[in-house]
């Protein structure tokens, strides 16, 4: 006769034990709450019956996917659901925003990233830099820190930093660094976790962030930017950040190794097992660069969801790659998030919510352009580390082209100073996948991110803005403008 | 009664508890069963940052939950040694083992399997908003008859 199971008894008080089973559909019933709310009140002045429809399931939307009601994938298909069922937009134009270009294009790099984990190239690149520049305590942090940005110029900076996570493990480890004591121990995952974040916003490649808020701006206002424009804005930035990052975190960590010549026998040992390129890899790395220049290049004329997409098939068709390979390393889910919110922000952009929004926000707080930039890019830093990076461009960016018409500021201005805020998240351990992979080493405390990771935060604020206003005007990205 | 059991959470820095469980096994003339608990709940939540928020595959996921595993594990068992090995330079056989999952049901297991007399259930330093959410019980206590189970702060 099987034993039955031990009785676990909840001591816990009964109010506890109780609001932790009812949590969560009471976050649900107050999202329906919400959205009832923003119904049921007199339509404000100025906002259509359309844009007051919109505006309650865009509160239904950011409410869930502020609080991880739902995940966050299945609020954009909410989101998707709602705009037919209630009038706000027909359903085959509805849907018909699934195939927006960005979300094509994210599908496109994702797979192509998957390829370059896959195939081990990006292993292979990074144990190369590591070894050729890591020789003393102060390169070897510096390369980690400058290696993981690179990447995160050519694809996910989550994937980066997953990729990146064992080999810095294994350095720390061989060069016996105590959890919790080290300080180079905790200056090598800041660097890994830093270094991706910083390095993320530099190009459309290192997060989903840019083509959402570039999908969202071509729906809206059929602006655009090229592959080359955005970098040219952002790398700047990306460069005094990454020298700022250092100064930061050698400032809180003092290195504390004499000698790193450890770490070069454990890279090799890595490189040895990796063997000598092969012709997959070969073949991969000459289409990533063929594909790049084409996105510098053609990507205005052909299409930056093209030319991704056109180098998938080759892929394919050169048998580098299988479909089973790639379904493991693309999460699908990230199609239905950024096809919702694209269509969400386009329905609140249409129906005259968004300017209504901005109406009665922004506008009773800034007067210029300038004013307007600092606290979008605030709220940005500010919400990204408490949401996800892509909720915080689903909830900003149609808010901000409502901003930019009523303030008469170039709206392509809007979607730089929402996606690249919203990745620099530095501060909290969970807050973003890089900082939660560089916090489970072990390493890292919370302090450890959260006081330094403040500093880097406001630094980041301030050098985003010193840029808008002096460096973005000088390429013809003008934020001039007032109410 | 065939030992006195301690259960530590990994990341606890307990001396005093450790000190106490092995006096109190020496006392008794029986071994000390040390167990160290690796949480399950960083793991998880890495796995949800990744997947939900960072939108990398399974396969990227699973293998940095993998290391991280791997990591907490082999910590884990080099703290136990540790603590078997103090134990033992204190004149009391010791052995070591790691678990993972809740502290104090973990606790409840260990004494019922190894028939214990004693246990000492180390549980990590609660927080005032901790204390104040749960009206000073920062830890479910374990009770069992005949077994005498004492609960210390990190």
């Amino acid at each position: 006769m099987p034993t039955p199971p031990d009785i676990v008894i909840d001591t816990r008080p009964l109010w506890m034990v109780l609001v932790s089973r009812s949590l969560r559909p009471l976050l649900v019933a107050i999202g329906i709450g919400l959205y009832g709310l923003v119904l049921a009140l007199p339509a404000p002045e100025g906002l259509s019956v359309a844009g007051q429809k919109a505006l309650a399931i865009f509160a239904l939307c950011v409410f869930y996917w502020v609080f991880d009601v739902l995940p966050l994938m299945v609020t954009g298909v909410l989101a998707i659901i709602m705009l037919p069922l209630t009038g706000v937009m027909p359903a085959t134009k509805a849907y018909a925003l699934f195939g927006n270009e960005a979300v094509f294009f994210i599908l496109g790099v994702f797979i192509l990233a998957a390829c370059l984990m896959k195939s081990g190239l990006s292993t292979r690149l990074a144990l190369t830099i590591l070894r050729r520049f890591g020789k003393s305590p102060r390169m070897l942090l510096t390369s980690v820190l400058i290696l993981n940005a690179v990447m995160s110029f050519l694809m996910s900076e989550h994937a980066v930093a997953a990729m990146n996570f064992p080999i810095v493990l294994e350095i720390v480890a061989v060069l016996g660094l105590r959890r919790g004591r080290s300080n180079y121990g905790k200056a090598m995952f800041l660097a890994l976790a830093w270094g991706t974040t910083i390095g993320g916003v530099a190009t459309m490649l290192g997060g989903a962030r840019a083509p959402l808020a570039i999908g969202m701006l071509r729906e809206s206002t059929g602006l655009s930017f090229s592959f080359a424009e955005w970098s040219v804005a952002i790398l700047p930035l990306v460069v005094v950040l990454l020298a700022i990052c250092y100064c930061v975190i050698v400032a809180f960590f003092p290195i504390d190794v004499e000698d790193v010549r450890a770490a070069d026998a454990v890279l090799r040992a890595k490189s040895l097992a990796l063997g000598r390129m092969r012709y997959t890899e070969g073949a991969i790395a000459g289409i990533m660069l063929i594909t790049l220049a084409a996105w510098i290049v053609g990507g205005e004329e052909f299409g930056l969801a093209n030319i991704a997409l056109g180098a998938v098939v080759v892929l394919f068709v050169l048998g580098l790659v299988t479909w089973r390979e790639v379904e493991g390393y693309v999460n699908w889910g990230v199609l239905l998030m950024y096809g919702g919110a694209i269509s969400l922000g386009s329905a609140i952009n249409q129906s005259g919510a968004a300017a209504w929004i901005a109406q009665v926000t922004i506008t009773r707080w800034a007067t210029s352009g300038t004013e307007v930039i600092a606290v979008l890019s605030l709220l940005g830093i500010v919400l990204t580390e408490a949401m996800s990076n892509s909720a915080v461009v689903a909830l900003l960016m149609p808010v901000s082209l409502g901003i930019a018409a009523a303030y008469g500021m170039d709206p392509r201005v809007m979607a730089l100073t929402i996606a690249v805020p919203a990745g620099l998240g530095y501060t909290l351990p969970i807050g973003t996948p890089a900082n939660a992979i560089a916090y489970s080493s072990g390493h890292l405390t919370t302090r450890d991110m959260v006081v330094p990771g403040i500093l880097l935060a406001v630094v980041s604020w301030i050098t985003f803005n010193a840029l808008a206003n002096w460096y973005w005007p000088l390429i013809g990205l003008h934020i001039t403008g007032s109410r | 009664m065939n030992g006195v059991v301690l259960v530590i959470p990994l990341g606890a820095q307990a001396p005093g508890a450790e000190a106490y469980a092995i006096e109190r096994a020496r006392d008794a003339g029986v071994p000390l069963v040390v167990v160290v608990v690796v949480g399950s709940e960083l793991t998880r939540r890495v796995a949800h940052t990744l997947t939900d928020e960072g939108w990398v595959g399974e396969w990227v996921s699973d293998g940095v939950v993998a290391i991280v595993e791997r990591e907490q594990r082999a910590e884990a068992e080099a703290y136990g040694r540790a603590v078997a090995a103090r134990a033992a330079e204190a004149g009391v056989a010791a052995s070591a083992c790691v678990e993972t999952g809740d502290p104090g049901d973990i606790c409840l297991r260990a004494v019922k399997e190894c028939n214990a007399a004693a246990a000492v259930l180390v549980t990590e330093k609660p927080s005032w908003v901790t204390r104040f959410l749960s009206r000073g019980a920062a830890v479910r206590l374990p009770t069992l008859a005949g077994c005498d189970i004492r609960v210390m702060d990190d």
